[in-house]
């Protein structure tokens, strides 16, 4: 048992170094060669085709990071295109189920199912499954469709795609709250209005 | 363009100054940092600049356009979702439109009382330590790579690479502490130089929100072992190190914000009592909802939403209690 978390745990390193970057070539062969047979790490790189195939729609990317300083360019010369964005980003995308259990991440989140993973289906319920919140607070209806509940209880952390109904419709329209407050708190600052702005509401 | 400036060489040489000043290697690396984090929040100002970025948190990853100048002294930005159903955000002056969001407006009490910058990189709390990276290249620019840690595991940790010729950040990553990023954001191409025609901020049909940016004004409480509240029935006894309470909104839901100039926090409080408890982590954003009682024995809801791990907004719900009404 110990060598099998030692072994998940050399493998998420692994994968932590390659999307750093700072895996060579040797340790990318090490992962895919761990990663063989393991349906959870499967599906991680199905996704990651899945996301490339979508960003490569917008340009080839490449990601390069080294110390030699590049030819000039004059940032008024035009649009000039990062080749960077689209690499980071899918790796980021199987980092972020993969290496998150390093702090206080639940393990529940931190290892990925086999099946379609949470957050996946959390974004696919945030693009279809939601119906239009209303920022000011819930409507009567779904005031009048709560549970009973009991009162003071711990609960488990959970995975955001076993939040359903009423509660995830509540907890989205907290969220947009939050993200909105943000925005027009941050004087200006860029993150905020990105998080408010990619935050999908129902079509 | 506004401003154009030899950052790399300006911030270089103040770090020389600083060391013959007799400043240790770590104490100019720092302030190196914080100059660069300082130009980034200006060159953002001050620039005129359009580009498309990623912004990936979990497993999805949305497109957004950016367009950004100015009308006079006045900034104009128009951020647009390409993914999805169309949604934008579009800054004109101290005038804010939310277009193609749904729903109703946020409540009237629920509009910042209080403005104080959150997110705000020009001003790193002392609770981070700011380090200076490698320079790197980054899409074909070089860059400065810079770290933003918090001395423990209760927040997230920022990394930012800078354009070293305009301090325009290239990519931005927040990251469990020690580890993985949760959330990018990086252009995937960006022009700097001419301001956009009025036109790119011209407001198309009726916009669902509108919002006035209110005006600045001074935190209302300090702690970091809790918050003070002055005007709920309501304490919190334990907040991240360096979360000031933001502001306190007494109407229902009652609200309370917290932050510490990078991370922010809502509490929400409500008297009707719906959810089942839960603790999720979406991308950088914790959702924690628990039931508790007042001092009169009627159940609440509180929910905690905020940019930090899971188990601070736990701990953050955890800590609330309940306190005689304020006379």
């Amino acid at each position: 048992m110990k060598d099998e978390q030692q072994r998940e745990q050399r493998l998420r390193q692994a994968l932590s170094a390659l999307v750093d970057g700072e895996a060579h070539e040797l340790e990318v062969s090490q992962v895919l060669a761990r990663a063989r047979g393991r349906d959870d790490v499967k599906a991680r790189w199905a996704r990651y085709q899945l996301v490339s195939a979508a960003l490569q729609a917008g340009g080839q990317a490449r990601l390069e990071q080294e110390e030699t300083p590049p030819p000039p360019a004059k940032a008024s010369a035009g649009l000039w295109s990062f080749a960077a964005a689209a690499a980071l980003t899918l790796a980021l995308t199987v980092l972020l189920r993969t290496t998150g259990g390093e702090s206080a991440v639940p393990s529940d989140l931190a290892a990925s199912p086999a099946t379609p993973p949470a957050a996946f289906a959390l974004a696919g319920a945030f693009e279809a499954g939601f119906q239009p919140v209303a920022l000011g607070g819930r409507s009567d209806a779904d005031r009048k469709g709560a549970s009973l509940l009991r009162y003071g209880e711990a609960s488990a952390w959970v995975s955001p795609a076993t939040v359903r109904g009423a509660t995830q419709r509540h907890l989205q329209t907290l969220m947009r709250r939050h993200a909105e407050l943000n925005m027009l708190d941050s004087a200006g600052a860029l993150v905020p209005a990105v998080r408010l702005v990619a935050l999908a509401d129902a079509p | 363009m506004r401003r154009r400036a030899p950052l790399a060489l300006r911030l270089c040489l103040g770090g020389l100054i600083m060391l013959s000043g007799g400043a240790t290697g770590a104490e100019a690396t720092a302030a190196s940092g914080r100059a660069w984090l300082e130009a980034m929040a200006a060159a953002l100002r001050a620039n005129a600049y359009e580009g498309v970025l990623s912004y990936a948190r979990d497993d999805a990853v949305t497109e957004l356009r950016l367009v950004h100048g100015h009308q006079g002294s006045a900034i104009y930005e128009r951020l647009s979702r390409l993914d999805g159903a169309p949604k934008e955000m579009l800054r004109r002056g101290d005038e804010l439109f939310l277009l193609g969001q749904e729903g109703e407006a946020l409540p009237p009490a629920a509009v910042p009382r209080v403005q104080h910058p959150v997110t705000n990189f020009g001003d790193v709390p002392e609770t981070y330590q700011v380090q200076l990276g490698t320079p790197v290249r980054l899409g074909g620019r070089r860059a400065q790579h810079i770290f933003v840690d918090p001395q423990d595991a209760t927040r997230f940790a920022y990394q930012l690479w800078l354009d070293e010729e305009t301090a325009l950040p290239l990519r931005m990553t927040m990251n469990y502490h020690q580890g993985a990023p949760v959330e990018v954001v990086q252009f995937r191409a960006l022009a700097v130089g001419e301001e956009p025609p009025e036109a790119a901020f011209a407001l198309a049909g009726q916009p669902v929100h509108q919002h006035p940016v209110a005006p600045a004004q001074a935190a209302l409480a300090h702690g970091s072992e809790g918050v003070a509240l002055e005007a709920l029935s309501w304490r919190i006894a334990w907040v991240p190190p360096g979360f000031q309470l933001l502001a306190e909104v007494a109407d229902q839901p009652v609200m309370l914000r917290l932050g510490d100039g990078l991370a922010t926090v809502t509490v929400f409080i409500d008297a009707e009592v719906e959810d089942e408890p839960l603790a999720v982590q979406h991308g950088p954003t914790a959702a924690v909802v628990r039931h508790l009682r007042h001092c009169d024995g009627r159940p609440h809801q509180v929910t905690v939403i905020g940019e930090v791990p899971v188990g601070s907004a736990e701990r953050i719900a955890q800590s609330l209690h309940c306190a005689d009404p304020p006379s």
